[in-house]
């Protein structure tokens, strides 16, 4: 008996539409010349590349503001929190930043295991 | 002596990584890990599923040879999401030590007297013990300088500084 297939349904996609300066469009052209790429199958690429870079930002941001925790920041980065942290710590974002981050976990080092080798 | 029992937060394990420390916590604890904060190293990336990062390589490394224990807490602390919650429940209920290196956990675990390090605390005691070189030292705190504010790096260079002035160091 032949296997059933089934066919996926295609996603249904919405148009938007951007107006380029003339300038603009011919450089899109350009770009695309030559290349196996459709222009708006690029586009659609950098709309989604972009939109992604622009959460990560927007979420550092509302972290550096004190608006959101570091897990709400990678909820709305869409990331794990560990990688939000090594993204954090390339874009140079401070995740300690009070007195009282450093002192007291070194005294209490020493207190523990001494300070000889 | 026995060692003393610590409890990992994922932000201590992926900054003490950059900057190559995670390795000198076995001399000194036995460490380990709840579900939650594994499951927060392990997570990939979803832009690149493919990509596995060196602190997810490491941590899987030492989970293999067994010297990263899971424990988890009765219960969490609430107001902090699953992996903060669960290593400062743990650290606070069992009385062990908690290494974290973000500003929200470390200040609740300091208001509840739990005994907590800082990726940068750690590099200045590695030095105070001669475990790192002065040269070391200081590429290290330069490492995390990145994402660490400017009061914690002075007061962890100060600390340096008076210590490799004792020694003769600098």
């Amino acid at each position: 008996m032949p296997r059933k297939t089934s066919i996926p349904k295609p996603v249904k996609r919405v148009t938007k539409s951007i107006r380029l300066t003339t300038e603009e469009a011919d450089d899109l052209a350009q770009l695309v010349t030559g290349t196996a790429y459709a222009e708006a199958a690029l586009l659609r690429q950098w709309v989604l590349v972009g939109m992604q870079q622009f959460r990560v930002v927007e979420a550092i941001r509302l972290y550096q503001d004190g608006h959101v925790d570091i897990h709400q920041a990678a909820a709305r980065a869409r990331l794990p929190v560990a990688i939000l942290l090594d993204e954090m710590a390339a874009r140079k974002v401070a995740i300690l930043d009070q007195p009282d981050a450093f002192g007291p976990g070194l005294e209490a080092l020493r207190g523990t295991f001494g300070t000889q080798p | 002596m026995e060692k003393p029992w610590a409890v990992l937060d994922t932000s201590f394990w992926v900054v003490g990584h950059r900057v190559d420390v995670l390795t000198y916590l076995f001399r000194f604890f036995t460490v380990c890990v709840p579900e939650a904060v594994r499951a927060e190293v392990l997570a990939p990336d979803p832009r690149y599923p493919q990509r596995v990062y060196g602190y997810q390589e490491l941590f899987r490394l030492l989970e293999a040879q067994g010297v990263l224990a899971t424990r988890n807490p009765t219960q969490r602390v609430p107001r902090f999401h699953a992996g903060e919650a669960a290593a400062l429940a743990l650290a606070r209920d069992e009385g062990w030590w908690l290494l974290l290196n973000e500003q929200r956990a470390l200040t609740f675990a300091r208001q509840h007297s739990i005994k907590a390090v800082t990726v940068p605390e750690f590099i200045v005691y590695l030095y105070d013990v001669q475990l790192l070189s002065a040269r070391s030292t200081m590429a290290k705190l330069d490492g995390i300088a990145a994402n660490t504010g400017q009061r914690v790096m002075q007061a962890a260079r100060d600390a340096f500084a008076a210590l490799a002035q004792r020694r003769a160091e600098r």
